[in-house]
């Protein structure tokens, strides 16, 4: 039994169907990425997970229960983290206030000290600039804070929206290597991605989705040698 | 049993037991003032015993301090502008001074009844308001102040009308011959809304009410329950209103609507707020023990000028002083 499951979903914004029968699914500890280009439903299909959006037809299930309809609070309490694709951070506050901020759930409260200490470990930037107002970090740092924040609700599966856009590639690197460590420590992640290569490279599976439906799903490895998946994403 | 019990409710409260506390809070700097503070407040009137003006001037200051002290956590924490204010100050004179008048309960519990029904009221309104964001949400208060107002105006036969009607005092003294002991009461209720209000800001509370203020999308997308958030801050300012509001009548032993007036109430909390500086808790309430003199001030050498006089004041700090006079304090320790 996969830990999340979504099962073929049809998500509307108003009259406009975004998403067509879009069905995947991923085990405790997988690395999956779902890729796309700009418009695909990539958003759309996390936004629906956590519970943002609600699908019309189909159903989502994690880790045994139906979440399609629970309110976002009760989906996070679950052990399911968004990092939203807008580095919505607190812009006045410090940095050790945003991350607590991301354990306010109650299993993850008490547990918030051990949590910052693996935050900061994790991304030892933070920890230098603890004392500093969010909003006058870098481009890069936000991405790390929002991700630590999203990691302080010690959450089963971390989903992420697109964390590598509008960074330098050496940033970009060392966030998808972090991602790596943070999955090593048992953390089940999925993963929206433009920057193709670098997803499909740490991926264990990865999904391609196109005008709101999945047309490809396989193996990391094997996408990436994938005649169309070249073409299209890759231009080679 | 019991002794557990109440060390059970009192970890649930505070987090620690009552000693773990009380070490822990004289620790802290910012406790240490806050004690000071009101040590020097309990001392200052028996200076002042043979001159009840002073007395009374320093009873209005607690008066006003609890209001802005609320105006402070919801518009300097929250990002909520709310004008509600007044309305519910009434909402919370009249209910007690009705319960008082009508079923003869005494006055301590209908001014607690007050505070309670202004709660329920700040409830329902919280429900219908709070979607409501920035401006909409100050219209929709303001409206719900000035409904208060007329309604107590045009429903003369239940309301009393613009005269209202008189009540029995708090306490078994009038408060015209014995300001001191109303003192002591106004500074009981402060010292109850201080303590409570800054241990909920530094709570977990405090810190998604900051978050709110700050970026209320990005709360709601971490999965806390905004609304939630918004309703209850806005119930528990609204109990300690109305509890300012229960304890004004019946310090002057009668209840008109002047107590709902925008242009004096209001507008002294706003000004208080800014000048002390928003969103510093500690701010607001250096702010009203200045600007509260200062309108007595007013009051006596100015004439009628009281309201275009604080205008400029609000103005000036807005303009030039945007952290308050807090904010200018830590500018300059820091320079230092």
């Amino acid at each position: 039994m996969p830990m999340l499951n979504v099962d073929s979903i049809d998500v509307f914004y108003g009259g406009f169907k975004a998403l067509w029968d879009v069905s995947l699914s991923v085990n405790k500890g997988e690395f999956v990425s779902l890729i796309g280009s700009n418009g695909a439903g990539k958003t759309t299909t996390l936004n629906t997970i956590i519970g943002l959006l609600k699908p019309s037809n189909g159903e989502i299930v994690f880790k045994d229960v139906r979440i399609s309809r629970l309110p976002p609070t009760k989906i996070v309490d679950l052990g399911l983290a968004l990092v939203p694709e807008s580095r919505a951070i607190f812009p006045y506050m410090t940095v050790e206030e945003c991350l607590l901020v991301g354990a306010q759930i109650r299993r993850a409260w008490s547990r918030r000290m051990d949590s910052l200490e693996w935050v900061y470990q994790l991304f030892p930037r933070l920890r230098e600039r603890r004392r500093q107002k969010a909003g006058t970090l870098s481009g890069g740092e936000q991405q790390m804070l929002n991700i630590g924040r999203a990691l302080m609700s010690r959450p089963e599966l971390l989903m992420l929206d697109e964390p590598s856009i509008g960074l330098a590639p050496k940033i970009v690197t060392q966030i998808f290597n972090t991602l790596k460590v943070i999955n090593e420590e048992g953390v089940t992640i999925l993963l929206t991605e433009q920057h193709i290569y670098h997803a499909l490279k740490m991926s264990s599976r990865a999904y391609v989705i196109e005008t709101g439906r999945i047309v490809l799903a396989g193996k990391g490895d094997e996408l990436l040698n994938d005649r169309s998946v070249k073409e299209k994403y890759l231009g080679m | 049993m019991n002794y557990l019990m109440i060390e059970a409710l009192r970890r649930s409260i505070w987090g620690c037991s009552m000693k773990a506390l009380t070490i822990e809070v004289l620790r802290n700097r910012r406790n240490q003032s806050l004690i000071l503070f009101f040590i020097a407040l309990a001392l200052y009137p028996l200076l002042l015993v043979d001159r009840p003006y002073f007395i009374w001037v320093a009873i209005m200051c607690n008066f006003f301090a609890v209001l802005v002290l609320n105006w402070d956590i919801l518009l300097g924490y929250g990002n909520l502008l709310s004008f509600a204010h007044t309305g519910l100050l009434a909402v919370g004179a009249y209910s007690s001074v009705m319960l008082v008048n009508q079923i003869q309960i005494p006055p301590v519990i209908g001014m607690f009844s007050g505070s309670v029904i202004a709660a329920a009221m700040g409830l329902v309104l919280g429900w219908i308001c709070l979607r409501l964001r920035g401006i909409y949400l100050a219209l929709a208060t303001w409206g719900f102040s000035g409904i208060v107002q007329r309604i107590l105006i045009a429903e003369y036969y239940v309301t009393g009308g613009l005269k209202g009607f008189p009540t029995s005092f708090l306490l078994p003294v009038s408060s015209f011959t014995a300001p001191i002991y109303y003192y002591y009461v106004s500074l009981l209720i402060l010292f109850l809304c201080v303590l409570v209000m800054f241990k909920l800001i530094n709570s977990r509370y405090g810190l998604l009410l900051t978050a709110m203020g700050n970026d209320e999308e990005a709360l709601a997308s971490l999965g806390v329950n905004v609304t939630w958030l918004k309703v209850s801050l806005f119930t528990v300012s609204s109990f300690w209103i109305g509890l300012a509001g229960a304890f004004y009548s019946h310090l002057l032993g009668y209840t008109s609507p002047a107590i709902a007036d925008f242009s004096t109430m209001m507008v002294t909390v706003m000004a208080a707020t800014i000048v002390g500086g928003l969103g510093t808790f500690f701010g607001p309430l250096l702010g009203i023990f200045i600007i509260y003199p200062l309108i007595e001030i007013i009051r006596v050498f100015g004439g009628a000028n009281q309201q275009l006089i604080l205008i400029i004041v609000i103005l000036v700090f807005i303009k030039f002083f945007r952290n308050g006079l807090w904010g200018l304090v830590k500018t300059l320790m820091y320079k230092r």
